[in-house]
Formats: structure tokens, C-alpha cells, sequence
């Protein structure tokens, strides 16, 4: 029985080194770097699709994003002609071709997708692209800006329309700022169109659509500017709709127009460029989410008269009144170095000042203007001072190597309760 | 495969343990691994992240956010192969991804409630369009010092659990094997104990069959060896029991049937011959000392089913020891004076010995063991009966001879019930085995010690009785008094005339 146990014995020994070597040769390859095995997650299978037909039709073509802030994705899937049935529009470039952009309309039949119908686009680079109903007949019209690429702040418009078998072109502009919206308030969509002559003037033209795009009215403004750097369109007033374009000058200074149509009629509200004079571009809009938009304007604080105003670091909003002009709104406390931005509380508004003494790198003191006292403080401090002051400043801001706090002496308190700084 | 038993036993038991525990090193090896890998990929993404958006805070931070290129320069900074990196704003709304299409809805998973709280946020769970399995971490990106987007990275862990699911896998295979392997090595192991077992119960089962010539055979070790060893030597000792027994019936009815022999022949004989006086009265003596010899027979073996059965009553006095040794001198005078032997009590004492116990039943002992010794004499030899008292409390009696002594084989059975040496010299072969429990019955011991052609000695120890006035009196008894076959007191009952003693 003992040999028999011991020829038992040498079998197995020889099986189980036999799988240990298996295993130890198989591990290899089995037990992987865990980041090799990540994976680009999957789309849907209809994106997949759409996606697996557009590349075969345009062959080696590249897929091209818009460059617009409001909506880079490249790949928009609405529905064009209002036949309840999606469509699918994409832009690509084939930059050995005389036309360099193309455009293409896919439409979702069944489980795939069928393309429909390619068009050409205008210039080297897609700025924009967007999908609004401005002809007024239901169906989205296809807006598309291109630029040479080149720096060249002058681009071209092209709106285009589908009708379910072709693409018909129905403007091709030059623009620098188009905005959409209904300024006429006629419950149909306007295209306004800003155009600049460089260092010159700039024209601001209102069209719309009837059977063709036609002129509403258009306004000159003498502005010698290079470009505007940011333009909204909105509610000026309760009742009126207008934009505002805000110029840039010098280096950084920077002012405001406010154009509104009136019966009819472009009008620009605000000719002078002292009443909106900012010393840092500051973005107009509706800061203060009322629906309503706002310029905004650079503020001396109390006790800062003599200082110059590229230090300044306040700034008042104003709303447009009908009959008095202007009307502060708000203010606003921005670190000129883009570190931070506070609202002043309203209770501050023209009775708390940001103390002459103040460095804007190192402490800020926000004082009352009749008796000095100190309502607030901010602070830079490094990392390792801020270890030793955190019980007491509240955190506003950090980076890498400091940390900015902030210490109320009242009740206020940052992003918290009724009275709040907020942000 | 294998027979219900302890092998059975053994081996499910060997298969239970190393199952639970393979399969414990398992689950902890699959929760490990899982979490490894888990841990590598969010370590890298967040890393990534964390790197990334301080590389952004510190170089690509623009401060126009109106810039057309904003979201394009953040995706390119941001960008983690294998990955799908969104920018988020705070609310969860998609403001720009790597895939080219538009988002749908806003993304609610936790990872970017977390990172809206200004946290790290890490999820896994299933993409709700494809329904695959993901991983998201998401960042707060701070601009202007405000925690403004979400940086989300989403990477498939489709491959990395098909990878574990494999590991799991193999690692279960691993542990298969290892328990294929155990369980045979068990199945060695059973069998080794069961064997054994199986070969003692074999050999058992026929020795309850009776046949109690075969033998456990094979060297086993500790508890099965002293198993098998046992069950042999109990095989061996019914068969000599059975021996002996067998060995009792023949001489019992050899040694019941003489004197019937004689006491019918005599009966015949006188029934026949003319009622001659002389010849009657010869003929009822044999008979009647015929008779005497047949009930000392069946006294004898009365006494021994007595002493079996634990019945023997011993009527208990005070008993003079060196008298009681006299008195059987006295018994066996005749006996050794027809073979010439001189039986002598030395005496090395100097008190009276006296014993508690049965005085007819200890002259019993004596008497059987003097008349063995006679019987095994020479003739014209010694007996000794030397009575010393080699340690307090007890008294030694050692009946030495000279004759033919006993084997070492024999020695060790002497004392058993039915045994004889020789069967022709008569006898039931009870006197010792009688004597023996006789004097354990007077919490004595009983010793032979022999050697074959030399001699025999039986040591009889006694314990003595607590002393009492008159005992402490000394008798002056030293030196010896030997009792010689001449100047004995003619003495008509010989050792087999026990019926005296009662």
C-alpha cells in the first residue's frame, strides 16, 4: 500500500507542478495594467450608427467642431423639415479641396441613417453653427458663420434651409456679431448683424425674413474699435428689447452700447462712451438674473478719487429706465487679476468702501463711509499661514499657493443665509 | 467511488475544510483584485484631473470667456485617452464633451453632486443610453476663484471586468484543481487509517465466528497496533482457555471414574464371593475410602465454584500461624514419610504470629501447597516451610523444595483453574487456583517461584493481626523444629483428605 501511496504521490507532484507552471505562464498575460483596460465609453448604437455612416460618406474627411463657445458639439440631431422624423447635420473639412467645408444632412430612416443631401460652406474655419426657425416657417433654418481663419475679425454669414430633398442658401453676409432674437417684437425671430470697419465705425442691421431677408433698419456707431468684445441681446427694459455691444479701447479699457428698437427704429441709448467707461472689459449682460440685462460701469470707491482708475476694482450695473437713464442695479467687487469676484451685499451699496489703504494683492479692509469702521476683510495669506488662520477667515478662493480668505465683522457670511456675499 | 464509511468521512471532511477555505481565499482574492483595479483607474483619472486643472488655472486660464476657443482649449487640456472627458457647468449641464454630439439631458449621477460640493466625486454604475458599465470622477474646475464647471471623466469598465471576470475565473479554476488534488490526497490519506480497520474487522468478524486461529497480521502503529495486539492475545487466550477446560473435563472423568472403578468392583466382588468377613471388611474399606476420595473431588470443585462465584464465607478467629504450619506437617507426615522426605519449619521469628483470618481455610492452602511440593520431590529431598517476616505488618511463609521444578513457560499458568503440567498425576489442576484466591480472600499474596530441576518455591505473604496482650508474650519458638517422618504422630488423612479440614 505504500508504494502504491508513493507512486500516487509522484503523479501528483508532477500535475501539480505542471499547473502551477500553467498558471504562472497564463498569469502573465492575464493579469494587466489596470489602465490598459480602460476603454472609451460606448455611444447609443444610433449615435454609433449615425456616426459609422458619416465617416463612410465623407471618406476620410475630418469632422469639424464649431469654434462658439455656446455649443462646440460638431454633431446636431434635430428635426429640420418638421416631418417628425430626425435629421442629422454635421460639418466636415477636406482641406485639399477648393471648397474646404462642407456641410451634410442625414436623415434617421428605420434603424439608420441615410444621407440626405451635402452642401458647401463658406471660408476656412466653422465659427458657428445654429439651428433657429429665423424664417418664420416652422422649420429650423440652418446658421452657420465661417472666417478665412486668418486674423481677421471679418467673417461670413450663411443661413441655409432644408426642405427635405435640398439645401437652398437663402443669405450670405458679412458679419462680425450676429445676434438672434425678436427686436421688433413681432413674435418672428430677427437676425441682427454687427459689422465693424476696422478703427472706424461699425453698422448694426436688423433683417428679417419675408419670402427673402429684408432690412429693418440698421444705425452707425463711431466706434474706432477693432472689435466688440462681447454683444447680448435681451430685454433692455421691461418692455423693449435691444443689445448690447461692449467696445474695447487702449488696453483694457472698455464701454458700452446700448441699441433698443423703437417702433420700428434702431436708437442708440447711450452715444457717450463716459457713462458706461469701465478700466477692465467686464462682461455686460443680466448679472443679476432678472431677465432684464445690465451694462456695467468701473466705480471709484469713496476715498479713491486720487488713485488711478486702472487699480479700480468696483463696479456698478445699470439697468435702462424709459425716462430717467440709467439705474444702479448692483455692485460688484472683481479682483482685476481674475482671482476672484464678489457681490456687494445690498446693505453696502454706497455706504461700505474698500479702505484707500488696501492692497489689492495683500488685504483689503471694506470700511463704512460715515464712521470707518471695518465690515470686512479680505486676505492673501500662503498656504501655511492660512493653516493657522482658518478657524477664523472664511474661504474664498485658493490655488496652488494661496489661499484667500474672507472675515466678516457683522453677521455677513459668504454664500450662507439671508446675508450673504454672493457669488 | 467510495464506500459509505470513515473513509468517506475522512475524505468529505478533508473536502469540506479545504473547500470553505479556497472558496473564502476566493471571494477575498476576486473583492481585492476588484478593488485594484477599481482604485488604479480612479487614481489615474483623478490624478489626471487634479494635474490637469491646476495646469489650466496656471496657463490656460483666459480670462475672456467669450473667447470662441474656451471650451476647445479646455477639452484639450483636459484630454485622458480612454476616456470621455465632458465639462460641466455647476447645474450638471453638459457645456462641452469629447464625443461629437450634443448632450441630452444634465448628468445627475453623484460623482457631480459631489464635485458641485466642491469634492472629488467618483461613481460606477451603468450608462443609461447604453447601459454599460462606467466609471465617472468628476473635479471642480475653479475659475475666478469660484468653483464655475465640472471636469467629468467617464471611462468604460467593460474590459476591466471582463478581465476580472477572467482572473475570477481562473483563480476558481486554480482552486478546483487544488481541491481535486486534496481529495485524492485525502482519498491516500483515508485510506491509510481505513485499511488497517478494515483488515482488524475482517480478522474480528471471523474470530466471532469462531475461528480463533486466525491472526491480525500487518505492523501497525499506535492505537490500531495495540488494537490488533489485543485482539490477537484475546484469540489466543480463549483458545487456551478452552484447552484447559477441555484438558479439566478428561482428567476430571478420568479421576471420578477410578475410584467408581474400584468401588464397583468391589461391590461386584462381594456381591458374588460368599460374604467372608474378612473379605467384606477389606472391600467396604476400599470402598468407603474410594467414596472419601470422590467427595473430596466434588468438595473441591464446590469450593472453586464458591471462590467463582464469590460465595466462599470464611468463618474468621484469631489464628495461630507456626501451629497452623505444624498441624499441616502433622497432615503431610505420612505422605512424606512413604517417599522419604523430612519436611522442617524454620522459624525466624521471635514472637507468636498471629494471622486474622479462617484457620481451617489457611491449613487448606498449606496443606496444598506442602503436598504439591511432596508431589514434585525427589525422593529423600527436603521441604523447607520458612516462616519470616520481611517487612512490618505482614508475614512471609515460603515452602521450599527440591524437586523437579516448573518451566518458565508453565510457571506464568500454574496458578490458573484446569491446569496441569502432567496430566498423570491426577488431580482437577483447582488446588492452586483455590489457594491463590483463598489467599487473596485473606488480602494475602501468593508467589511461586521455580526453576525447572532445581526447585520450587511458594511464597504465602499474610498480613498479621493487630496485636493483642497475650500475643505479645513471647513464645520461645526460635531455632528450628523440624518435624521428621519418623517422630510424627501417625496421621491417617493424607492431603487429598480435605474433608477434615472442614
Amino acid at each position: 500500500m505504500k508504494r502504491v501511496m508513493k507512486l500516487i504521490h509522484k503523479a501528483w507532484i508532477t500535475a501539480a507542478a505542471g499547473s502551477l507552471l500553467l498558471v504562472a505562464l497564463s498569469g502573465c498575460s492575464i493579469i494587466k495594467d489596470p489602465k490598459s483596460l480602460m476603454e472609451t465609453p460606448q455611444l447609443s448604437s444610433d449615435k454609433e450608427s449615425l456616426i459609422s455612416v458619416i465617416n463612410a460618406e465623407i471618406k476620410g474627411a475630418q469632422i469639424i467642431r464649431p469654434r462658439d463657445v455656446s455649443d462646440i458639439s460638431s454633431i446636431r440631431t434635430p428635426d429640420l423639415n418638421n416631418d417628425g422624423v430626425k435629421e442629422a447635420i454635421v460639418f466636415y473639412e477636406t482641406p485639399d479641396e477648393a471648397v474646404r467645408i462642407h456641410g451634410m444632412i442625414l436623415e434617421h430612416e428605420g434603424d439608420t441613417w441615410i444621407p440626405k443631401v451635402k452642401f458647401d460652406g463658406e471660408g476656412q474655419v466653422l465659427e458657428t453653427f445654429e439651428l433657429r426657425d429665423i424664417t418664420g416657417d416652422g422649420r429650423l433654418d440652418i446658421i452657420a458663420g465661417f472666417t478665412s481663419g486668418e486674423e481677421d475679425p471679418q467673417k461670413g454669414l450663411t443661413v441655409y434651409t432644408y426642405n427635405g430633398s435640398e439645401v437652398e442658401n437663402l443669405l450670405t453676409l458679412p458679419y462680425n456679431d450676429f445676434l438672434i432674437d425678436d427686436l421688433n417684437q413681432d413674435g418672428l425671430l430677427d437676425l441682427t448683424v454687427v459689422t465693424l470697419k476696422r478703427d472706424q465705425n461699425a453698422t448694426v442691421t436688423v433683417y428679417q425674413y419675408n419670402d427673402s431677408f429684408q432690412e429693418l433698419d440698421h444705425i452707425q456707431l463711431d466706434d474706432p474699435i477693432k472689435e466688440y468684445y462681447n454683444s447680448v441681446s435681451g430685454n433692455i427694459t421691461p418692455t423693449l428689447k435691444g443689445i448690447v455691444l461692449d467696445a474695447a479701447f487702449g488696453t483694457h479699457y472698455a464701454y458700452s452700447h446700448l441699441v433698443v428698437m423703437k417702433d420700428g427704429k434702431l436708437i442708440d441709448l447711450l452715444p457717450s462712451q463716459d457713462s458706461t467707461f469701465k478700466n477692465y472689459p467686464v462682461l455686460s449682460g443680466d448679472v443679476d438674473g432678472d431677465g432684464i440685462l445690465e451694462v456695467g460701469r468701473s466705480e471709484k470707491p469713496k476715498g479713491w478719487e486720487t488713485r488711478p482708475y486702472d487699480d479700480i476694482p468696483l463696479f456698478s450695473y445699470f439697468q435702462w429706465e424709459e425716462d430717467k437713464g440709467l439705474k444702479f442695479v448692483m455692485q460688484q467687487y472683481m479682483d482685476l487679476a481674475g482671482r476672484f469676484y464678489f457681490n456687494f451685499p445690498k446693505e453696502w451699496w454706497g455706504t461700505v468702501t474698500i479702505d484707500p489703504k488696501s492692497d489689492q494683492n495683500e488685504h483689503l479692509w471694506f470700511t463704512k463711509i460715515d464712521s470707518g469702521e471695518t465690515v470686512a476683510e479680505i486676505r492673501f495669506f500662503s498656504l501655511s499661514e492660512w493653516e493657522r488662520n482658518k478657524e477664523d477667515w472664511e474661504l474664498m478662493a485658493r490655488d496652488n499657493d494661496k489661499v484667500i480668505g474672507f472675515l466678516s465683522h457683522t453677521d455677513l457670511k459668504i454664500n450662507k443665509g439671508e446675508k450673504e456675499i454672493k457669488r | 467511488m467510495i464506500k459509505k464509511g470513515i473513509g468517506r468521512q475522512i475524505v468529505l471532511q478533508y473536502f469540506i475544510v479545504v473547500f470553505v477555505t479556497l472558496f473564502m481565499v476566493e471571494v477575498i482574492f476576486s473583492l481585492a483584485i476588484r478593488v485594484y483595479y477599481y482604485d488604479t483607474i480612479y487614481n489615474h483619472m483623478s490624478t489626471h484631473s487634479t494635474w490637469a486643472s491646476d495646469f489650466f488655472q496656471k496657463f490656460v486660464r483666459l480670462n475672456a470667456e467669450r473667447d470662441p476657443d474656451y471650451f476647445t482649449e479646455m477639452l484639450r487640456t483636459f484630454e485622458l485617452d480612454n476616456t470621455e472627458l465632458m465639462i460641466l457647468n455647476r447645474k450638471g449641464e453638459v457645456e462641452a464633451s469629447s464625443n461629437a454630439f450634443q448632450a441630452d439631458k444634465a448628468i445627475q449621477t453623484s460623482d457631480v453632486s459631489q464635485a458641485a460640493a466642491g469634492s472629488v466625486g467618483k461613481w460606477v454604475g451603468r450608462q443609461p443610453s447604453t447601459g454599460e458599465m462606467v466609471m465617472a470622477v468628476s473635479t471642480p474646475l475653479q475659475v475666478r476663484g469660484e468653483n464655475r464647471f465640472i471636469v467629468r471623466f467617464v471611462t468604460s469598465l467593460e474590459a476591466v471586468n471582463s478581465n476580472l471576470m477572467k482572473l475570477s475565473l481562473l483563480s476558481a479554476a486554480v482552486c478546483l484543481a487544488v481541491l481535486a488534488l486534496v481529495t485524492l490526497f485525502s482519498i491516500g490519506l483515508a485510506n491509510s487509517i481505513v485499511k488497517p480497520i478494515n483488515n482488524i474487522r475482517a480478522v474480528s468478524a471471523q474470530m466471532a465466528k469462531g475461528k480463533f486461529e486466525s491472526r491480525i497480521k500487518g505492523n501497525y502503529r499506535y492505537e490500531l497496533g495495540e488494537l490488533a495486539a489485543t485482539l490477537n492475545y484475546m484469540a489466543q487466550e480463549i483458545v487456551r482457555s478452552n484447552q484447559i477446560k477441555d484438558d479439566f473435563i478428561s482428567s476430571i472423568s478420568h479421576e471420578l471414574r477410578t475410584p467408581l472403578t474400584g468401588i464397583k468392583g468391589w461391590s461386584e466382588t462381594l456381591t458374588l464371593g460368599g460374604f467372608d468377613p474378612e473379605e467384606t471388611k477389606l472391600g467396604m474399606g476400599i470402598i468407603a475410602k474410594e467414596t472419601d476420595r470422590l467427595i473430596g473431588l466434588v468438595e473441591e470443585m464446590l469450593d472453586f465454584s464458591k471462590l467463582q462465584q464469590n460465595e466462599m464465607k470464611l468463618v474468621i478467629s484469631r489464628v495461630n500461624l507456626k501451629e497452623l504450619l505444624q498441624e499441616t506437617m502433622l497432615n503431610v507426615w505420612a505422605k512424606a514419610e512413604q517417599k522419604g522426605i523430612q519436611v522442617k519449619l524454620e522459624d525466624r521469628t521471635v514472637q507468636n504470629i498471629t494471622v486474622v483470618g479462617d484457620g481451617n481455610r489457611l491449613k487448606q492452602v498449606f496443606l496444598n501447597v506442602v503436598d504439591n511440593a511432596i508431589k514434585f520431590s525427589n525422593e529423600n529431598s527436603w521441604i523447607h516451610l520458612v516462616v519470616s517476616r520481611t517487612e512490618p505488618e505482614k508475614v512471609l511463609v515460603e515452602v521450599v523444595d527440591t524437586g523437579i521444578g516448573i518451566s518458565e513457560e508453565h510457571l506464568n499458568k500454574v496458578k490458573d483453574r484446569f491446569f496441569q503440567v502432567n496430566h498423570q498425576g491426577g488431580g482437577t489442576g483447582l488446588g492452586l487456583a483455590i489457594s491463590q484466591q483463598l489467599v487473596e480472600l485473606h488480602h494475602g499474596e501468593m508467589d511461586i517461584h521455580s526453576e525447572l530441576g532445581v526447585g520450587t518455591t511458594v511464597s504465602v505473604k499474610l498480613p498479621l493481626a493487630e496485636p493483642e496482650e497475650e500475643d505479645l508474650e513471647s513464645t520461645d519458638t526460635t531455632g528450628e523444629s523440624a518435624v521428621s517422618a519418623g517422630d510424627g504422630p501417625d496421621n491417617k488423612s493424607g492431603p487429598d483428605k480435605e474433608g477434615e479440614m472442614r
